[in-house]
This record gives structure tokens, sequence and C-alpha cells, in this order.
């Protein structure tokens, strides 16, 4: 792709994200005017943008429209939703804070269900039961894989399991007179847990550096193939 | 501590004490209960004194004062009568607070009880009392003698002499008192006064002064039984006029100030005074200044206390100090150390796109993640509704665009009919990016047909974890249009489509574990033979591994990040965007990995040369 063939909003959008890339990656030598700038105009171009999905997606299609449409009975059905939410704004004032407290007691009470109702049911069990067959043998001899590897696979990963949740258990039962600490045994199994878990964080410093490392690509790759049209240009 | 102040020299003394340490002045006036003090006493009031004034051969001219119109010790009829002005301004002032009309005194002695009770009413009783005593007269002119007086002057000088040892006991008690360090000016010149103005007037008796009568010296705490005893073979109380007992001065202070009955049964208990009973008091109990109790400024506080509090103090004053603001390093070696670690970093990732050697070997093992989902994905027939949450935020659209567009080519290529939604506000405009990046990955025409809509954009997912569920419960009432506003399930592809277990597959892309874990949570309950397949961000996949472990597998595929998309571009044969990303990737990597291995080696081998000189790391001495 050529100068010529870039039209008007590619030129400028490919300027402006060229420039505000190496504003923003002037920030490794030292933290100054124009990165702040350029990070307030991504801060207020999200908050904007987010605003706008949330009216343009929630608000209208959800809430006002259905007000706006409905007739008889139907008014007092889609508007209850309205209501709610206009008592909500009673929590700016204090004086009158108690007439939103239902509603967002309603709210917070279903995100909390949610939330619990989802964990236990949708990882907690689950990942208790998977770690369970590990030692399932019939299961290993179906799936046709080498019963002792097998066990030995699902020794590794039951013993850093338990010592990862050991290395988190901080109870001890206090004495007096005595110096309170874990017995020897939970801190053996604590430190096996702790080995556990700085591979697991290992893993994930290299994800986190993998996936930094694919967004600097992207961006110079992008900057260079802009670059790259600019000077084929002419 | 309770403190209490000296009357006489203002010092400080503890409220316990007797006298003052510094003068040996009495501080707690007398009050003595008898009955406290049986050994000393050991007997009533009344008794002793009754025994005291047999053994001194005089009447207690208090307890005569007592007596008026009260008990009359019964061992005192041998005792002569006081002359009728003294009986009578007795009388007076016990009964009427010496103010006594004049009508009160007895007309014959009423010139006399006058002066007397004026004197009284100036404070100078005392001295005058002493000083009108014709003590002189007696000897030189008996004419003189005042008639009143029944006794003869002959009685009345040897009276006077027992009176001269009287004033000798009590300037050998003065100069007891002088001899205490600190006592106090006041008091002495108190006592000084009357003292000389009577022996101005027994100047003849001064050969007496030197001898301290018998009776006094034997007087003491430990001995007054004895001498009760023995008192009954001493001086016999009619030796002793009545008007010499009438002046003596331990009635006038009871008389001036108001003296409760019994004081003469008080026996001193401390100080050079000890033992002796019916004394002075040093100051009226009224006047006894007493200070209020001064409680110390102070804190009682430990040392581990007084260092906290200094500490403190410190810091509190350190924070109203201005610090000079440290100079600013134009070039450190950390910056440095962190430039030189970007350049090469920068040199590694900018060296294959200008270089045509690029290392384009691509790993030979397909991850069996990657090869699930392929296969999962293989299976997609034409036209089948695929739900893709993009669950991704702008900032790591540089990763996931490349992932997810090698799986977006896949379905492209199988025709399925992509479902997009997202609950990140983002996430809608992502989605449509990410399909235009896919459409032009590889030579398909997926969206190029005007006539049929190949895809949908259900938009935002409001309400979090409670919208994500209701979505999954009921897709059409969550999200009823596209995201231009326009019906969505109108489509008949989407017709058949009543929660989230009717689609054919269902796709999560996300770089953030917190919403992957919230898809599992809520959807996986529902998905019964619909699969479920992530692509996420290299650094969430080892927290969705487990899922895909997991027996039964909750998630059935994995792809994640560049080297996903790679692999997974591997299993079709095609080459996406993680293709084009690949060269600067590796190279970025083994950049990576070589600082790594460098700086940990050398930071070991500067920790050992530091040990070995005794130094802490950081350049510290150990």
């Amino acid at each position: 792709m050529s100068l010529f063939d870039l039209g008007a909003a590619d030129l400028i959008g490919g300027l402006l994200g060229l420039a505000v890339t190496l504003v923003v990656f002037s920030h490794f030598i030292g933290d100054n005017a124009v990165f702040r700038l350029v990070l307030h105009i991504f801060i207020g171009m999200s908050a904007g943008y987010i605003a706008v999905v949330v009216a343009y997606n929630v608000l209208w299609p959800k809430l006002l429209r259905p007000v706006l449409e409905a007739e008889g009975w139907e008014l007092l059905w889609v508007g209850l939703p309205l209501f709610f939410s206009l008592l909500l704004f009673a929590r700016l004032f204090p004086r009158y804070s108690i007439l939103g407290s239902p509603v967002l007691a309603f709210v917070v009470g279903v995100g909390a269900a949610a939330a619990v109702g989802g964990a236990v049911v949708g990882v907690l069990f689950p990942q208790v039961r998977a770690t369970i067959n590990l030692f399932d043998l019939d299961a290993i001899r179906q799936n046709q894989e080498n019963v002792n590897l097998a066990l030995v696979n699902g020794s590794i990963i039951l013993v850093g399991t338990i010592s990862s949740l050991a290395y988190f258990h901080f109870g001890v039962r206090g004495k007096a007179g005595s110096k309170t600490q874990r017995s020897t045994w939970m801190e053996w199994l604590a430190q096996v847990g702790q080995g556990f878990i700085v591979i697991a964080f290992g893993m994930i410093f290299a994800g986190i550096y993998a996936a930094a490392l694919a967004a600097l690509i992207e961006r110079l790759s992008s900057i260079t193939r802009f670059i790259y049209s600019l000077v084929a240009g002419f | 501590m309770e403190i209490v102040i000296c009357p006489f020299c203002g010092k400080e003394n503890r409220a316990e004490d007797e006298t003052c340490q510094y003068c040996q002045a009495r501080l707690k006036p007398l009050r003595i209960d008898p009955e406290s003090q049986p050994g000393l006493i050991g007997q009533s009031p009344g008794e002793e004194s009754q025994v005291f004034s047999k053994k001194e051969g005089k009447p207690d001219s208090q307890d005569g004062l007592q007596a008026s119109g009260e008990v009359t010790p019964a061992g005192k009829p041998a005792v002569s009568e006081p002359s009728d002005w003294l009986t009578g301004f007795r009388n007076q002032i016990t009964t009427q607070d010496l103010t006594p009309g004049p009508e009160a005194l007895d007309d014959e002695r009423q010139p006399e009880a006058r002066d007397i009770r004026q004197d009284f009413e100036a404070g100078a009783m005392l001295d005058d009392a002493f000083r009108s005593l014709p003590f002189e007269n007696a000897r030189d002119n008996e004419e003189s003698y005042p008639e009143f007086l029944p006794d003869e002057p002959q009685k009345a000088e040897k009276v006077g002499d027992v009176a001269a040892d009287d004033l000798a006991w009590l300037r050998e008690l003065q100069s007891q008192y002088n001899e205490v360090d600190g006592l106090s000016s006041a008091a002495s010149k108190k006592d000084e006064g009357w003292l000389a103005a009577n022996e101005l007037s027994q100047d003849s008796q001064k050969r007496e002064d030197e001898r301290v009568p018998r009776w006094v010296g034997e007087i003491s705490a430990g001995s007054l039984d004895k001498q009760d005893s023995e008192a009954e073979g001493g001086l016999s109380a009619s030796e002793l006029p009545s008007w010499l007992d009438a002046t003596r001065p331990l009635a006038t202070p009871q008389i001036i100030f108001g003296m409760p009955s019994g004081y003469s049964d008080q026996v001193e208990i401390a100080g050079p005074l000890a033992g002796l009973p019916g004394l002075l008091p040093a100051e009226p109990e009224i006047a006894l200044g007493r200070k209020a109790a001064a409680y110390p400024t102070q804190l009682q506080v430990s040392e581990t206390n007084r260092i906290q509090a200094e500490i403190f103090d410190q810091v509190l004053q350190s924070e109203g100090q201005n610090r000079p603001l440290p100079d600013r390093v134009l070039v450190s070696s950390q910056k440095v150390m962190r430039m030189a670690f970007a350049l090469i970093i920068l040199f590694a990732i900018l060296a294959p796109v200008f270089s045509l050697q690029t290392l384009e070997r691509y790993p030979a093992i397909t991850p069996v993640e990657v090869l699930s989902a392929s296969q999962i994905i293989s299976r997609i027939g034409s036209e089948s509704p695929v739900l893709i949450a993009v669950e991704y935020e702008p900032g790591f659209s540089g990763e996931l665009d490349a992932a997810l567009a090698a799986v977006l080519d896949h379905l492209m290529i199988q025709g399925a009919f992509l479902v997009l939604v997202s609950s990140v506000p983002s996430g809608p405009m992502q989605a449509e990016h990410i399909v235009g990046v896919s459409n032009q990955v590889g030579p398909h025409q997926y969206i190029n047909s005007a006539s049929q809509k190949e895809y949908i954009n259900l938009g935002y997912i409001s309400g979090g974890l409670a919208g994500l569920r209701n979505f999954a419960e009921n897709p059409r009432l969550s999200n009823p249009s596209d995201i231009s506003g326009e019906p969505a399930w109108e489509n008949p592809v989407m017709v058949n489509i009543d929660d989230i277990n009717d689609f054919s597959l269902v796709i999560v892309a996300s770089e953030n574990h917190d919403k992957s874990r919230a898809w599992i949570e809520q959807t996986s309950p529902l998905l019964e033979d619909t699969p479920l397949i992530y692509v996420v961000s290299a650094q969430s996949e080892p927290l969705i591994r487990p899922f895909f472990d997991a027996t039964p597998q909750q998630v059935q595929g994995i792809v994640s990040g560049v080297i996903g998309s790679v692999h997974y571009g591997a299993t079709i044969g095609r080459q996406g965007i993680a293709h084009l990303y690949w060269p600067s990737f590796n190279s970025g990597l083994l950049a990576a990995a070589i600082l790594i291995v460098v700086g940990g080696g050398a930071n070991a081998l500067l920790a050992l040369t530091a040990s070995k000189n005794g130094r802490k790391p950081g350049g510290k001495s150990l």
C-alpha cells in the first residue's frame, strides 16, 4: 500500500497513531508533560466512549424506549425499572438516601448471589472433582493413558494443591509463654507450596512479558508499515 | 503525694509528717485521742489532769477553765481559790466568748478586768500579763503588791521564784528550738518577745535562769507514769497562788483561739517537746497553711514510653521542617541500565523487520489445547451459530487480535455464523475491528456478500455477573437488538436460539483472568454439549489451563497469544497476523532470555564478590 492508496482518514489516523505512539514510548526516557497529555486524552476518550455505549446500548433501548412505547398497564410494568433507577439518585442526598437503599440492596444481593453461586457451582465443585478424578484408574485406562505416569502427574497436582493451600494457612494455636508459630510439618508443607506458587508466578510473568512484547511488536509493525507506505509513495 | 507547707519556714513536707523536717515546727495540730495513747496517759483526760496537777503542786488552769460549769476534778480541793476578778473574768470569757458586757463584771474588779480584756483583744495578753506581774514590786515594795491578791509578799516572792522556774524551762525549750536548723524566725521572735520582756522585769533572778527545774527535765513521754507516782510526794497544789495559776500562758491561747476542751490532755509525740502535755500549738489550727495537693506535672512513664514519645516528637517536629529536595540525577546507573535493556529489546524486535533474515522456524509440535480447539472448529458446519465474546481491552489488541484472527479465519472458512457480544464497553468496537482484520487475512469472501449478513454484533452486556448469567439463560431478553439498534433475533440462524446452550460453539477472547473465570462460572453449568474455547492472552493462560486439564473438561480448547495463534495457523495450514509477528516475537523472547540469564549471573557474581569482601550486595558493609 502506497501513500496514494491511503485515504485522508487513513493518512490522518496513521499520522496521529504514529505521533501518539512515539509520545507514549517517550516515557521510557522519563515522565514528561506530553506523555501525561496523551494519557489524559486516552482516559477522556475511553470515558466518553463508554458513556456513549451505555447510553446507546443500555439506557435507550432497555430503559427509555420501552417506557415511551408502552401503553396502558404495560407502562406500569416497564416503568418500574426506571422508577427504581431514579431512586438510586436519592443516594446523592443524605436526607433521602434511604429511598435508594432498597434498590441498592437488591442490586448488591443479586450480584453477590450470582458471584457466589457461580463460583461454587462453576469453579469450586468442578475443580475439586477434577482433582479427585486424577486418581480414577478406570478413567485413566479408558483414556488409554499410562497409569503410572498419570498417577505421578496426579500426585504432583495434588501435592501442589494441598501445599499451596497450606502456604496460606496462618492459623496457629497459641500457648501461654511459648512462641506462636506453625508446626514443623506445616512449615515444610508451606515451603513446598511456596515453590509451586513461585513457579506459577514465573509462568504468569513470562506471559505478561509475552503479551507486552506482542503489543510492542504490533505497534512497531504498524509504524514501520505506515512509514514504508509514506516512503513508497515518493 | 500530698504536700504540706510549713507555716513557719514555708518549706514543703510530706502530709504524714508530724513536724517540719526543716524547722521541726509542728505541722499538725495536737489532736491526739487519749484513748489511742494509753501508754502515755493510761487514764481518762480528767484523771490525767488531776494527777498532773498534784505532781506539780499547782492547779491546772485549763481544767479550772473547763470546770466552770463542768466537772471539777476530785483531787483539786487543796488548791486555793483564785481571786474573784480572775474567776469573774474566766467565767466571762468562757460564757460570753471574750465579749462580756460591763455589767457582767464585778464592780470592784472592773478596771482590772477591763484592762485585761482589752489586752486580750489586742493579742498581747501573754506579754503584758507577765509584765504586769508584781515580781519586782513584791520584793522591793510590798505596798505595790495588789490588794486583791490575798497572799503575803513573802509568799509572792516564793511564788515568783517558782514562776521564774517556769520561765526558765520555757527559755530552755526556746534554746532547744534555736538549735534546730531552719527554725522559723517568726516563731522564735514571737516567743522571744514575751520572754525578753519577762527577763527585763526579772533581772534579779538571772541566776536562776541557768538552772532547769528538775521536774521539767524529768518530763518525757516515757516517764510520765513514773512521775505520776512520784507526784504524790512532790509539791502540793496549794503552794501556787491562784492568781499565778490563772496567768499560766497555757490557758491563754485556748481562750483566744477558742481551743476545744480537753486540749491540755494532749501530749506532744514528736519533736523536741515530745512527751510534754498541754503544749501551746505553734499556730492555731485555722492558721495552719495547707497547700492544695500538688500533683506532679510530669507523666509517670516507663523508659520505653519515653523513648517512643521522643521519637514521635522528633517525627512531628521534622514534619514542619522543609527538607531540601535531592538533586535530580540526570544520568543514573539504573536509568542507563534501563535504557540499555530497552535498546537491546528494540534492536532484537526491529532487526527481523529490516532484515531479510527472519526466524521463520515455526514450532513443530502443536499443543493439545490448540489442536483440540482446531478440531472442534473444524466440525462446525456452515451457518452454525457461534457465539464469540470479545472481552479484551484495546491495549491488548496487538496480542489478542493476532490470536483471535486465526480462529475467526478458520470459522469464516467453515462458514459459521458469528454472533459477537461483550461485557466490556469497548468490546463491541473491538469485535467489529477484529472481524474486519480477520476477513483480510485470507482469500475468502466471508462478509463481502452485501445481501447476506454473516455475523451479528449483539453489543454490550450490562449488569456484570448477573447480566452475564441473564444473557446465558435468555440472550433474547438480554440483548434484543444488535449494535446498530436493529432487531437481532429475526435472522433465520438465530430463530432457534433460546439460551447459550443452543449455540454451536462459544468462544471467549479475554486477557483478564477475572473476565475469563466469570464466563466459566456463569455459562459452564448451562453448557451441556456446546464446547467452550478460550482465546486468551499469554499472561492469563496459566490460570485458564486447569479448566482445560480438568476431568471432565470445562474448557475444550485454548489458543494463547501469538504462540497459540501460530500453532493454530499451522493446524489449518494458513498464516495470519501472528505469522507476521513471529520473527520479531521470537527474537524478542530470545533477547529477554539472554538478558535474564546474563543479569542473573552478574547479580550472583556481584553478591559473591561482595560476600567475600564482607559487604552487602547493595554496597553496605555487613
